[in-house]
């Protein structure tokens, strides 16, 4: 880059990056916040503000794109814009249950704030990157946050698992993206992902196909689909439950992100495997969580199948390369998991949030065991937790059917007609476990000894109402809410 | 032009035959003598006390830590100096922007310095 294209760096950078000036000015005045004796009542505000900003600039983002900024190494374009409403959505969510989770004697609260607003910082920057070096550090940026928020409950074992298990296997995730970038960058000469795209030849070479293979298997990693998913239920569980919603709907949406930007420069032959290993990812994942107990570690295997159904997607703009098809499937595919993504992040945000909810009853809450009969004492907890189920396994008038439906339909376009149907048959498993969980709320009698949960917390009920009234508009008027979105 | 890296190898075998051949020659010529003692771990000269598993303070962690932030810091900085003046010439006419973008990046540790500080991350004895 020349010296006099520096000033130009940063013109029309503006509006890409507000949605990250809007998260950093959020991070430094929590931290100042917390220090400024009399200004530490002023935390809870800081953050909904900062997120609300952001996503207020995101919005503008996606009515006004403006393309590649910082010399070609961030994309403001709308797709950025629309995975970032989902990030910011998903950390509201988090943020909004942790409220009350931790208890007020509990140390800490204003680093974990620090924490969690930082995770989507990290997030913006994968949903956008046009350079792997970008990329890598957008990575980091969420994960080291969630390291930490995963081991938050210090006094807990299984937390304190949870994070050193994450961290530890988290940190070999990403040395084998920089191992693999290592390679790209041998063989390619460049770590631009339009540069790639025009040395696609380089990456045909073995070098090159093993380096693609490296960044590929990190990115599964971290979106946790088989055979890179082992650390998904164990950390799922062990985490405090709002960490749990933000890495089930946050980290696999940026993972996701990633993986569409370079579905383009990746050779159409990686498609089938990749489709392979997704309807596989399906059926270990509905498969494991048919025998789970708790309720968070079912909800963390139904979240590997549903990675594995996103992973289908990838495939199909994947296999797509090269054919006269291409630019429409992957806009059909963008499109699928967006929709899937934002309606995961609802269903499964707001499944979370009720589990967080009746954790504060006591711990053992997370036990499906604990939920019997709960439609008789507490049916509006237990209706939404039907309506969540419901919507993850994709029943009409949800938005899961209508995420599954183009998910599925996107693959069939692509020619991929025998996964897809292997896919829909192996994502009717699903349906046995979630439908135990509601059967076990509305059929089984509620011992009488048992306490009726207190629930008076009007911030988890409003967030789960929103979630409920969210999956419902996305099935019932998508339109609607998405109109002004795409 | 693998045969380039022969001498490498060649080195290589020198270096791993000289260690084991050592060891082994030792073994084999010197006099084994087993006095109480020898068996222990060598903890420079010290007689070992106690069990491994004892807890350490993690004061020095944190001042590891601590320590990487503002190395990182002086690095940037020093990077930041030597690069400055070039762009501060009427030719590139950036010196503002320079100076702005290097202010932010010492306002966020500024920040970061003061809640360590106030948080009492800086002080040894607690």
């Amino acid at each position: 880059m020349s010296f006099e294209s520096l000033q130009d760096l940063y013109l029309g950078a503006g509006p890409a990056l507000a949605p990250l000036l809007w998260l950093t000015g959020g991070l430094l005045a929590v931290l100042i916040a917390e220090i400024t004796p009399g200004l530490t009542r002023l935390r809870p505000a800081v953050v909904p503000a900062a997120l609300l900003g952001a996503a207020w600039s995101a919005g503008q983002l996606i009515a006004e794109p403006s393309g590649l900024v910082l010399g070609g190494t961030f994309m403001g374009d709308s797709q950025t814009g629309a995975f970032t409403l989902i990030f910011l959505g998903a950390t509201l969510l988090a943020w909004g249950q942790a409220r009350h989770y931790y208890g007020q004697e509990e140390p800490f609260l204003g680093e974990h704030d620090a924490l969690l607003i930082t995770a989507p910082i990290g997030m913006i920057l994968m949903a956008g990157a046009q350079d792997l070096i970008v990329f890598f550090i957008g990575l980091e940026l969420l994960s080291i946050p969630l390291y930490c928020l995963a081991a938050f409950r210090r006094t807990r074992d299984d937390s304190v698992e949870a994070g050193l298990r994450y961290f530890i296997l988290g940190a070999f995730g990403v040395t084998l993206f920089l191992m693999g970038a290592g390679l790209v960058y041998t063989t390619a000469g460049t770590l631009n992902i339009e540069g790639l795209g025009d040395a696609l030849v380089a990456l045909t070479t073995p070098l090159g196909s093993v380096g693609m293979a490296l960044i590929l298997a990190s990115l599964l990693f971290k979106a946790g689909v088989a055979p890179f998913h082992l650390w998904v239920p164990d950390v799922y569980q062990g985490s405090p439950t709002p960490i749990t919603t933000l890495m089930a709907t946050g980290t696999k949406a940026a993972a996701f992100a990633f993986l569409l930007r370079l579905a383009p420069i990746l050779p159409s032959e990686a498609g089938l495997p990749l489709g392979i290993i997704g309807v596989a990812t399906l059926a270990l994942g509905n498969l494991g969580a048919l025998v789970q107990t708790d309720l968070k570690r079912l909800l963390a295997w139904s979240g590997i199948a549903h990675a594995g159904l996103l992973l289908l997607v990838i495939s199909a703009a994947v296999s797509a390369a090269g054919t006269n098809q291409q630019a429409e499937i992957l806009n059909a595919a963008t499109s699928a998991l967006l929709l899937y993504l934002l309606a995961y992040a609802f269903a499964a945000g707001g499944a979370l949030g009720l589990v967080a909810w009746m954790e504060a009853d006591g711990e053992d809450h997370t036990q499906l065991s604990r939920w019997q009969g709960l439609g008789s004492v507490r049916p509006g907890v237990a209706a939404g937790m039907t309506l969540f189920l419901l919507s993850l396994g994709g029943i009409p008038a949800t938005g899961g059917f209508l995420g599954k439906w183009l998910a599925f339909s996107t693959a069939v376009r692509a020619d991929m007609l025998p996964l897809a149907v292997l896919g829909a048959l192996t994502s009717v498993i699903a349906l046995g476990y979630y439908l135990r969980v509601i059967i076990t709320m509305w059929m089984k009698p509620r011992p009488e000894s048992w306490a009726i949960p207190s629930m008076n917390r009007p911030l988890a009920a409003f967030l789960a109402g929103f979630c409920a009234a969210m999956v419902l508009a996305l099935g019932l008027i998508p339109g609607f809410v998405l109109g002004p979105l795409f | 032009m693998l045969q380039d890296y022969a001498p490498i190898l060649l080195l290589i075998g020198l270096v791993a035959a000289f260690a084991v051949g050592n060891v082994l020659l030792s073994e084999l010529v010197g006099r084994q003598r087993h006095v109480v003692g020898k068996g222990d771990p060598y903890e420079c000269g010290m007689q070992p006390v106690g069990n491994a598993r004892m807890r350490l303070s993690i004061h020095f962690y944190l001042t590891a830590v601590l320590f990487i932030l503002f190395d990182v810091e002086g690095i940037f900085l020093i990077l930041w100096a030597n690069a400055a003046r070039t762009f501060n010439t009427p030719e590139f006419d950036a010196g503002g922007l320079i100076f702005t973008e290097i202010l932010v990046f010492v306002t966020m540790l500024a920040v970061a310095l003061a809640f360590v500080w106030r948080k009492g991350g800086l002080e040894w004895d607690r």
